[in-house]
């Protein structure tokens, strides 16, 4: 930030954060799970803070985002002005995740060339006409789809683990169980993570978020127990 | 209307030697031309309901809509001009959405009624603007309790349980009269609503009309929307039955 | 390398513990073209630093209303500029705002929200909703978050959802709570916090906490202190309470 040297400087940092994002197609749509935490810096502030949300006119989209939560409330914001506007238009077309992902994806990229981006990445998830969608983009406005997507961390951390496991035509258990298996880890190893996770749906029946619930997590492997990582075994 | 302009009615900016705005008055008759609609306010509702002419058999059923949308609590009825009835409910998006937008809850109903008011008063001031030539009704069911507003080319706007405008404003505002408001349901007023307009309607004499019918209540969730189908149907049937059983 | 405190990263870094008091004051200041050079703490370059809201403040809902409290310290680097400050804001009949941050940034924004709920009061004909309030906080510290300094907790009741606490930290996100904690002495308190808090205390219990959790914040921040008030807000109105400072509720539960 170059403010003392005066001259235009637009560019925000993040203050009340969140954190990775993983989402998964399987056979009858989308899961997605994010944890409940807002962060301010290193401190976790605000437990329970939902990052996804049903969204759209036809609730056919689901949004979950990482990042600047001020900013993901204002995109929020645009998104109901949106939907409001379809509703009053009242022709029975509304958007659907594709057009809502690019349309936001527009949105992001404007804001980041005006040096002012909306400090998030968003993951797009929806189900119309038989079909999932799932999409994310970062706060340069580059997008991309994929059958499995992660952000933040999780993209180092949970991308691999959905590239062994991920297959065409999961049943929800199984999806739900790679989901979590991906939010057990982040939460072992990303600083900002929480255990109180929520997993949301985009499926034929219209999109919907979870009651959040705890993670279940494991310390007791004998050699954590003993300690004293002079052994090589990791417990240092 | 008893006296004509005699030189004073050619601009809203002129008052006549009597004290009136003949312009204005003019636009209230290009609402009381056009055809009739009417609103209802229950405890859990509102009902609102308008007949359009069919101008054509070619006309694709549904188009030129007279019930718009406002916000997802609120919609509009319209009579009078059509194309000026449009911008009128176009404003009153740009309200709704720009006070939902500051004050992160939606626009209640008085509130948009006097936006809606002071836009087309302001259109009652000006050489270089006419009135509008549209009279509009407003259901709106968001936070309060549902309420019913009527507005007028002059400006004025008032808050009813029941009205009417539009060529048969006054059968149906004595129709109005004779019902319960305070038991009414608002699937009871939606009846009531096709009943009322199609009273007002001869088969024989008169061009076909096509009903448009909408509500606001807890049944859809306070969202404003057209009746469905089937309701519509109902209402329409029931609404025939009994103007057979008055012509009898 | 080269801090900035207007960077929430850098400010981390130089002092975790202050990150809350935002882009002024604290070790490396520089702001606003202030650009203070070698600030030793007993130098008199604080009188160029704005007045900071070094702020313990929170704020509980219980059934039927809500309570706010802060302490009453305003500082300008060490010296205390007063001590009996009153950080526990009206902005409607009903509706309180705590503020953390800059004195001046929060009061400017206080007195917009203030003047805008009673533009609405008029159009509206009735009492503004605490979210509405909320709403307005949201939207001006949303929309000019690289210009201010403001960690404001908005709390108040209205007919409709009774008692209700808003947190808006800086950046401009907007949270409800069931209860809100803010400013620099917050940052001692969470584990308090975190073990006494339980849902659906009454009044007493909840004046209780606040009055426990702001001494015990006191107690640690040097840029909290003297004495605390507190604003209890219901359906018949409001209730202001003073606790002096050598009366504190601070030591073993």
């Amino acid at each position: 930030m170059a403010a003392r040297s005066g001259g235009a400087q637009r560019t925000v940092h993040p203050m009340v954060t969140g954190g990775s994002v993983c989402a998964i197609k399987y056979a009858d749509g989308v899961l997605v799970a994010a944890d409940t935490l807002a962060a301010y810096g290193s401190l976790a502030r605000f437990e329970s803070v939902p990052r996804m949300k049903a969204v759209g006119m036809a609730h056919d989209v689901l949004l979950a985002a990482g990042g600047d939560i001020s900013d993901y409330q204002q995109m929020l914001k645009f998104i109901e002005a949106a939907a409001v506007e379809e509703y009053a238009i009242n022709d029975g077309a509304s958007m659907s995740a594709s057009a809502m992902h690019h349309w936001l994806t527009r949105l992001m990229y404007n804001r980041r060339s005006k040096m002012d981006p909306l400090w998030n990445s968003i993951v797009v998830c929806g189900h119309r006409d038989g079909k999932a969608y799932l999409g994310t983009t970062d706060l340069y406005g580059t997008m991309y789809e994929d059958n499995f997507i992660a952000t933040g961390l999780g993209a180092h951390m949970a991308i691999p683990l959905m590239r062994k496991t991920w297959k065409e035509g999961m049943t929800e258990e199984e999806a739900r169980a790679l989901l979590v298996e991906c939010m057990r880890v982040l939460f072992y190893r990303d600083t900002r993570a929480s255990s109180m996770i929520t997993i949301g749906k985009a499926c034929a029946e219209g999109s919907s978020v979870g009651e959040p619930f705890q993670l279940d997590t494991y310390w007791e492997h004998e050699l954590f127990v003993k300690g004293g990582g002079h052994r090589g075994d990791g417990s240092w | 209307m008893s006296s004509i302009g005699t030189g004073y009615d050619q601009s809203t900016t002129t008052f006549s030697p009597d004290g009136r705005v003949f312009q204005v008055e003019y636009a209230m008759k290009a609402v009381d031309n056009s055809s009739t609609a009417i609103g209802i306010r229950c405890k859990d509702g509102i009902a609102m309901a308008v007949d359009k002419p069919v101008i054509s058999k070619m006309l694709v059923e549904g188009s030129n809509r007279r019930i718009l949308n406002v916000d997802k609590h609120s919609g509009m009825c319209v009579s009078g001009l059509q194309a000026d009835a449009r911008q009128i409910v176009n404003h009153a998006r740009d309200e709704a959405a720009s006070y939902l937008d500051f004050n992160g809850g939606p626009i209640p109903g008085s509130v948009l009624c006097d936006r809606v008011a002071g836009l087309m008063h302001a259109y009652t001031l000006y050489w270089y603007v006419r009135p509008f030539g549209a009279s509009v009704l407003i259901a709106n069911y968001a936070e309060d309790s549902p309420e019913l507003y009527a507005v007028e080319p002059s400006g004025l706007s008032y808050r009813y349980l029941a009205t009417a405008i539009g060529k048969g404003k006054n059968a149906a505002k004595s129709a109005l009269e004779k019902l319960d408001l305070s038991t009414l349901s608002c699937r009871e007023a939606v009846m009531e609503c096709a009943k009322i307009l199609y009273m007002g309607h001869d088969p024989s004499k008169d061009k076909p009309i096509e009903l448009e019918l909408s509500w606001v209540c807890d049944e859809t969730n306070r969202m404003h929307q057209l009746v469905p189908p089937q309701l519509k149907i109902e209402a329409e049937e029931a609404a025939k039955a009994a103007r057979a059983a008055m012509d009898e | 390398m080269d801090f900035d405190r207007s960077r929430f990263v850098d400010r981390e870094l130089l002092d975790p513990a202050r990150v809350m008091e935002g882009a002024h004051g604290g070790y490396g200041r520089s702001h606003g073209g202030i650009h203070v050079e070698n600030g030793t703490d007993n130098s008199l370059d604080f009188l160029k630093n704005p007045v900071d809201l070094g702020t313990s403040i929170m704020a509980v809902a219980f059934k039927g209303g809500v309570i706010l409290g802060a302490d009453s310290r305003t500082s300008t680097g060490v010296y205390i500029a007063n001590r009996v400050s009153d950080k526990v804001t009206s902005v409607d009949e009903k509706i309180y705002v705590c503020r953390s941050g800059s004195a001046a940034d929060t009061q400017a924004i206080s007195d917009y929200v203030t003047y805008y709920l009673d533009m609405h009061r008029t159009q509206y004909g009735k009492p503004p909703k605490v979210q509405t309030a909320a709403s307005y906080f949201r939207e001006l510290c949303y929309h000019n978050k690289n210009n201010l300094t403001a960690g404001i907790i908005v709390a108040g009741w209205d007919a409709a959802k009774g008692g209700q606490v808003f947190s808006i930290p800086v950046g401009g996100a907007l949270l409800e709570r069931p209860y809100a904690i803010g400013g620099s002495g917050s940052t001692y308190i969470y584990g308090f916090c975190d073990a006494y808090f339980k849902p659906g205390m009454t009044r007493e219990q909840c004046e209780e906490f606040v009055a426990k959790a702001l001494s015990h914040a006191m107690a640690r921040d040097g840029s909290s202190g003297g004495v605390i008030r507190m604003a209890i807000i219901d359906e018949n109105g409001v209730e202001r309470k003073f606790i002096p400072g050598n009366k504190l509720p601070y030591g073993p539960l």
